[in-house]
């Protein structure tokens, strides 16, 4: 060891010292306060992503029009096969299209004549995908619609077939969507002919697996599962996928919403939702009807 | 003469935190909104290690604890974990970097696997005990293989193409020692 250095050192390292120490300790702090109050923690977590990933956006699409466009390089090569496919799919499309019309005739007189009124209650708004969870442990969306747009936590949110996921974390301009496929995804649904509850257990896997079924000789693989509305975490009759046996024998969930591509969200608007608004009031429920509480609420006083 | 050096470490420091954003941007992309079956290495996690034993100077604590937090927030990880346990393994190998420089490539790779794997061990058990569900074992250890795996990689990209050697040119002192 050289003594100039030594020497030069000497003045600083204590203080050096001093930093490392108080820099260390305020990160376990910023940690141990995100254990003990989770809700606030989170709340200023979607207050930072608000700040910055808007930002993000201009330089988002290029990067992804470049990186979609190498992924699909491939699939350039046979595009004369392909046209002439799909030609041929169009003209089955086709007939598929006359069919469905006629259909929705006969369904429309068959509603008139039940007098069935569709819920109201369930208008939406359709966000764009921002960026990912960005971790390979985390399944989540960003949307480019917030508090502004009225997003309120724990809102439904689907593509165009089926469930995606749960709105956790809203913005004044983004909000996060957390996957049915995350790991602490739960979702109370029902097998719709045996009409039994049972509980979407995210696992970090594209196909979660049903727990809690109560009888599972009345369930058949291809069964379909719809949200149940038990807890009130999401209405009632939303399509979540069907049901699919693993190799293993367990009881999974073939989700209905294309995974793969998604793009477009909705988020459904509902008036029966559930605050998280403490942390304890997910142990102990509490009535909070009327109450227009939560992290939404939060961040425009804020 | 020494503004100059200073602004051309500033500039280095700089360079780092702007890999680090451009890290992080790559993946927030939502390119794959699947569950992965495999898990890559942690970039940022290598490159900083990297960093820290072959050029200690340009990540001052300030700029790894600031770049580890905000990937906590943004990345939706738990906030300061990562961050915690990066800021004590990146001091802790920056203080022992003149001697790592001195030192065979396999000591120097068995000491950062052996931090690699303490700091995958360490925020296990943090989470266990703060009773925090702790990412999937699998798929963080092979992400803590995966980033060991990546370092002699990294390094070997650093010495080939970048031409950053062991001894740093611009700290005359660890030079003359090694001479």
């Amino acid at each position: 060891m050289p003594q100039d250095l030594r020497q030069s050192d000497e003045f600083t390292r204590p203080l050096r010292r001093i930093l490392q120490a108080v820099i260390i300790l305020c990160l376990l702090g910023v940690f141990m306060v995100w254990r003990i109050d989770s809700p606030r923690v989170e709340r200023f977590r979607s207050h930072v992503i608000d700040r910055v990933m808007p930002s993000f956006t201009w330089a988002m699409a290029p990067v992804m029009a470049i990186t979609e466009l190498a992924l699909n390089f491939q699939s350039y090569q046979n595009l004369y096969e392909q046209n002439q496919e799909l030609r041929r799919e169009l003209q089955q499309m086709k007939s598929w299209k006359e069919a469905a019309l006629q259909l929705e005739q006969e369904n429309a007189r068959l509603l008139d004549l039940n007098k069935v009124r569709l819920d109201p209650d369930l208008t939406r708004v359709t966000g764009v995908v921002l960026a990912d969870s960005g971790s390979p442990f985390r399944q989540s969306v960003l949307l480019n619609v917030g508090a502004r747009d009225g997003i309120l936590d724990g809102w439904a949110t689907m593509d165009g077939l089926g469930l995606v996921g749960r709105i956790s974390g809203v913005g004044a301009k983004s909000s996060r969507v957390i996957l049915l496929t995350d790991a602490s995804s739960r979702i109370p649904a029902s097998i719709e002919p045996s009409g039994q509850s049972v509980l979407i257990v995210g696992d970090n896997t594209l196909a979660p697996p049903i727990d809690f079924i109560e009888n599972p000789e009345l369930v058949r693989p291809g069964d379909r599962i719809v949200s149940s509305g038990d807890g009130k975490v999401f209405p009632p009759g939303l399509l979540i996928g069907q049901v699919a046996k693993d190799p293993g024998g367990r009881l999974r969930v073939r989700l209905a919403a294309d995974y793969e591509r998604l793009k477009f969200l909705r988020v459904l608007r509902s008036k029966s939702r559930r605050d998280v608004d403490g942390p304890g009031t997910l142990v102990a429920p509490r009535h909070t009807s009327g109450r227009l509480t939560g992290a939404a609420a939060g961040v425009l006083n804020d | 003469m020494i503004d100059r050096r200073a602004a051309a470490l500033l500039l280095k420091q700089l360079l780092y935190i702007g890999i680090g954003l451009i890290i992080i941007f790559y993946q927030l992309l939502p390119l794959r909104t699947t569950p992965p079956t495999w898990v890559g290495p942690d970039l940022l996690m290598a490159i900083t290690i990297v960093y820290a034993i072959r050029r200690p100077a340009y990540i001052p604590i300030g700029s790894v604890a600031l770049l580890f937090l905000f990937s906590d927030f943004i990345l939706h990880r738990p906030p300061g974990l990562m961050s915690l346990f990066m800021v004590i393994s990146c001091e802790w190998l920056k203080r022992r970097s003149q001697h790592l420089r001195v030192a065979t490539f396999g000591v120097e790779w068995l000491t950062i696997a052996l931090v690699i794997i303490m700091q995958a061990m360490g925020s296990h058990f943090l989470l266990t005990l703060t009773m925090a569900p702790p990412p999937p074992a699998g798929l963080s250890a092979m992400q803590t293989v995966g980033t060991i795996l990546l370092y002699p990689v990294l390094t070997g990209l650093a010495h080939h193409l970048l031409g950053i050697h062991k001894s740093p040119t611009d700290d005359d002192s660890i030079l003359r020692y090694r001479l």
